[in-house]
């Protein structure tokens, strides 16, 4: 699968006119977000069948020419928790992972947040996605930002512990709150980042991020593939003078293994 | 820098037309050069070309040759202006002559004095007083108008007064204009504020971009979706863009008015009717069910005027998406005639469904049941708008990838859970008519089954309908989209029977399906040996079964009540007694009698013997009918029976 993006930095005071006019284009009211993101390392160099998986197994065949020179790299790999769609019950769970935090403060810290989602988070509320996201093409060929990607939803066990068996580590763990809408095959998002145990944004001043996303199923598929970047491009153009969408940062973006 | 501009602080010289003027030149010409008669072609050539050469040479080549000419030109000019002076003193004479003659007719035929008129007829000329007779012409002295200054002043006044009189009489019809233009203006913008403050969306129109237009449509129906045409065939985008929308127009008097547009043919209203065998007994009567709110409107104002376009828009997409689903349903015999769909309902009856013009609707009279077919009218309605919010809720969801196929614009489910809630019902009453005719027979034979019928235990009626946690809409509606389901409890003499109907379209049921559970009060009886549970699909084989099993169990309830009874037959409702013959061989002898239930009877049929003629046995029979037959019990007679063989 591929996925096609924009991104746009937003001042906070702007926040709430931005998402009326968001939600006056998408005809809908927006829906409040909360997801817990934790970023997983892998351990080693995958050794023959028996190591890590290839994350580009779920991505095809096609991802192989496309970037000839970084075979063999390993990449970062996200484990996202949707932990509820109301504001009120997220905040009650981050409280949760707080409290276990400061309990287990002796604990190495790799411990701890491998506890917290186990104790808390994989509660029935919460769906787990595992998600893989590759650099994004080279700059030129498109107007948008392109990257081949694959969510994975997991239905049923602890994934902490499947991640482990992967020899997967975990090294960050950040909340994302804001709003989603919809706008035709388009997944709009206007969320700010948060540590585990701030209270305040990532970002000292407060500014939310918007992006929009589309994905596409079969990235060879040109003509998809045009159609995608042609109703992103839609939007950018109705939101001129609001926003400005442009594409990210490719490096900023990059999700290899260094 | 000052050389740069060229600009001139003089006067510009200003030609006078005068001096352009043909005789003014001809005269110059006359001056400079004398008569024309002089002037040739050859010479004027010779002097440009002179000219050419230079001024002062030319100016002393030609001294000599004019000096020559002088003399002769002189003479000659001198020749001619003698002419022309005598030519001119012959005009003059020829004039005063004129005006002599003219004074001289007038002082002779008119002066009273004789000297004064012998004097003026010798000073006419000869020629005129031979002509005209004496005292032809005649002169009269009258008063010249005196133009006085106050006059002047007068006249002067008079012209302003009147320049004024119409510049404030302009001034004023534009004060006039302009007042009535702000009137109507201030009416126009009163009465759309009246608009917006009722709710209405109040935008400028998209083709017409200085033009108000309301919006009236649904934000989710496929009339006004544009941005969501992945849902909408072309075709229909195209033709319904822009129905959701109406101009709001302004008349002279500033009254407002909605144009809405070309393709509008008058609003419509869906109509619900109930026929039998061909003949309406009632229809649908929606208009009676205003609320307070609606009524308060009045008739023909704009936002009556609105709110009869948000229906008319209403009922004509339901009408269409009614159309989309009746095409699936034709194996449920929903037929789409003509321009309306028809259902079944009942064995006799049809339900119709069309579209007609508002003004149509109270053309016919009350029938006797509307509240049905009104019942249904606000179903479809109730119905239409669930789906719409459904609509909601599927494009609100995070958006699946991009694919090949688009998504098709899913046929919503109006008319299914309608025909399925009226099929259940007929289903229910004739379930309820055929257990309450068994119940009331039995009862007739002493023998008591009590019935509990719960017909609503699939309807999911929140306790809170203000709760924020659960929409309660949406579980209320769950009620009427899911597939009916009721029970029925039977309690017989041995055992309990619940039946229950679930009525679901689709496969694999297509219909109503009766599930029935036995459960026997404790394992000996007979009917613990029948098939717990059984699922049938037609209601005559549910009253062969309800009937099978109660032929099992009052074979039972004999056989546990009446000792020295044995069951012969269970299924068949065959018991038999045995007992020593009366006669003194010690035989035995026995008796056989057979239970049949049906539907509207319960009948006990036994052989007797017939006491003349010895050995010889005959057929007897009891039959118990609702509230008719052998005041004894079925009991008391099947006891009878087996006391009577033991007397023998």
């Amino acid at each position: 699968m591929h996925e096609l993006l924009l991104h746009a930095v937003l001042p906070s005071h702007r926040h709430h006119q931005v998402l009326s006019v968001l939600a006056g284009i998408a005809a809908m009211q927006p829906i409040p977000i909360s997801e817990k993101n934790l970023v997983f390392k892998p351990q080693q160099q995958p050794a023959g069948p028996a190591g890590r998986p290839n994350p580009n197994q779920g991505v095809g065949a096609q991802m192989k020419p496309l970037q000839g020179q970084m075979h063999g790299d390993l990449f970062y790999l996200k484990l996202v928790g949707e932990t509820s769609e109301t504001g009120e019950k997220a905040g009650g769970t981050e409280v949760r992972v707080k409290e276990v935090d400061e309990k287990e403060e002796g604990k190495d810290r790799d411990v701890d947040m491998l506890d917290a989602p186990h104790g808390n988070d994989t509660s029935p509320t919460t769906d787990w996605t595992l998600q893989f996201r590759d650099l994004p093409d080279p700059p030129g060929r498109r107007p948008v930002t392109s990257r081949a990607m694959t969510d994975t939803p997991i239905t049923a066990g602890d994934p902490l512990k499947f991640m482990k068996a992967m020899e997967y580590t975990l090294t960050t763990t950040y909340h994302l709150h804001g709003h989603r809408l919809t706008h035709n095959a388009i997944d709009i998002r206007l969320y700010q980042l948060f540590l585990p145990d701030a209270q305040t944004p990532l970002d000292p001043s407060g500014s939310y991020v918007l992006q929009t996303a589309l994905r596409v199923a079969d990235g060879q598929n040109v003509e998809r593939m045009q159609e995608g970047v042609r109703q992103l491009t839609e939007l950018k153009e109705t939101l001129k003078g609001v926003v400005e969408l442009e594409m990210g940062d490719r490096l900023a973006l990059d999700t290899r293994v260094r | 820098m000052a050389d740069a501009i060229p600009l001139s602080l003089r006067a510009l010289s200003k030609v006078d037309p005068n001096k352009t003027s043909l005789p003014f030149l001809i005269s110059c010409i006359n001056n400079q050069r004398g008569s024309f008669r002089n002037i040739t072609e050859e010479s004027l050539e010779e002097e440009i070309r002179l000219e050419e050469n230079g001024q002062l040479k030319s100016l002393e080549e030609e001294s000599p040759a004019e000096d020559t000419q002088d003399v002769k030109s002189r003479q000659e000019e001198l020749t001619g202006a003698r002419q022309e002076m005598l030519t001119q003193i012959q005009q003059a004479y020829y004039e005063s002559t004129g005006a002599l003659s003219l004074i001289s007719i007038l002082l002779a035929g008119n002066s009273t004095q004789a000297g004064i008129s012998q004097q003026a007829l010798s000073t006419i000329d000869p020629y005129i007083k031979e002509t005209l007779p004496n005292g032809v012409l005649g002169v009269d002295k009258i008063q010249a108008p005196q133009k006085s200054e106050t006059e002047s002043q007068t006249v002067e006044l008079g012209w302003k007064t009147q320049s004024l009189k119409s510049a404030a009489d302009s001034l004023l019809n534009s004060a006039t204009r302009l007042e009535k233009e702000l009137e109507a203006e201030t009416r126009y913008w009163d009465q759309v504020l009246k608009i917006k403050e009722q709710g209405w969306s109040v935008t400028r129109l998209p083709r017409e971009k200085h033009t108000l237009g309301v919006r009236f449509g649904f934000a989710e129906g496929v009339y006004i979706n544009v941005s969501h045409s992945i849902y909408l065939p072309a075709l229909a985008h195209a033709d319904f863009r822009d129905r959701g929308m109406a101009a709001l127009r302004r008349d002279d008097d500033g009254n407002i008015s909605l144009d809405r547009g070309l393709k509008f043919a008058g609003d419509r209203k869906l109509r619900v009717r109930i026929l039998q065998h061909g003949t309406i007994i009632s229809c649908s009567r929606l208009s009676t069910l205003a609320t307070d709110a609606e009524e308060a409107i009045e008739d023909d104002s704009i936002e009556e005027q609105i709110l009869q376009a948000r229906n008319s828009l209403f009922d004509e997409e339901l009408y269409a998406e009614l159309h989309r689903e009746a095409r699936n349903l034709t194996n449920q015999g929903v037929n789409c005639i003509g321009d309306s769909i028809q259902l079944p309902y009942e064995s006799d009856k049809s339900i119709q469904i069309d579209l007609i013009d508002i003004d149509d609707i109270a053309s016919e009279g009350p029938g006797k049941e509307d509240w049905i077919p009104t019942g249904i009218d606000i179903a479809l309605h109730v119905l239409l708008s669930h789906a719409h919010r459904q609509n909601l809720r599927r494009r609100s969801a995070p958006p699946p990838p991009l694919n090949e196929g688009k998504r098709p614009r899913p046929i919503y489910q109006i008319l299914k859970p309608i025909i399925e809630h009226l099929r259940h019902r007929t289903n229910i009453q004739s379930c309820t008519n055929f257990l309450t005719d068994l119940t009331k027979t039995l009862a007739t034979a002493d023998l008591t089954l009590t019935l509990q019928q719960d017909t609503t235990s699939s309807w999911n009626i929140p306790a809170n309908l203000t709760s924020p946690q659960t929409n309660p809409t949406e579980t209320l509606l769950q009620s009427l989209t899911a597939p009916p389901q009721s029970t029925f409890t039977l309690s017989l003499p041995s055992s309990t029977l619940t039946l229950t109907l679930l009525t679901n379209l689709f496969p694999p049921s297509y219909g109503t399906t009766y599930h029935s559970t036995l459960s026997p009060s404790t394992p000996e009886t007979l009917t613990a040996k029948l098939p717990p549970t059984t699922s049938l699909t037609s209601a005559s084989d549910l009253e062969a079964h309800i009937i099978h099993i109660l032929t099992v169990d009052l074979v039972d309830h004999i056989r546990s009540s009446l000792p020295g009874w044995s069951v012969e037959d269970q299924h068949t409702g065959v018991l038999s007694r045995t007992f020593e013959n009366g006669s003194d061989e010690g035989g035995m002898e026995s008796v056989t009698v057979r239970v049949i239930v049906e539907a509207r009877r319960l009948v006990l049929e036994w052989m007797d013997h017939v006491e003349e003629e010895g050995k010889k046995r005959a057929k007897q029979r009891v039959v118990w009918e609702q509230g008719i037959g052998d005041p004894k019990g079925l009991l008391d007679i099947v006891g009878g029976i087996g006391a009577r063989g033991g007397e023998n």
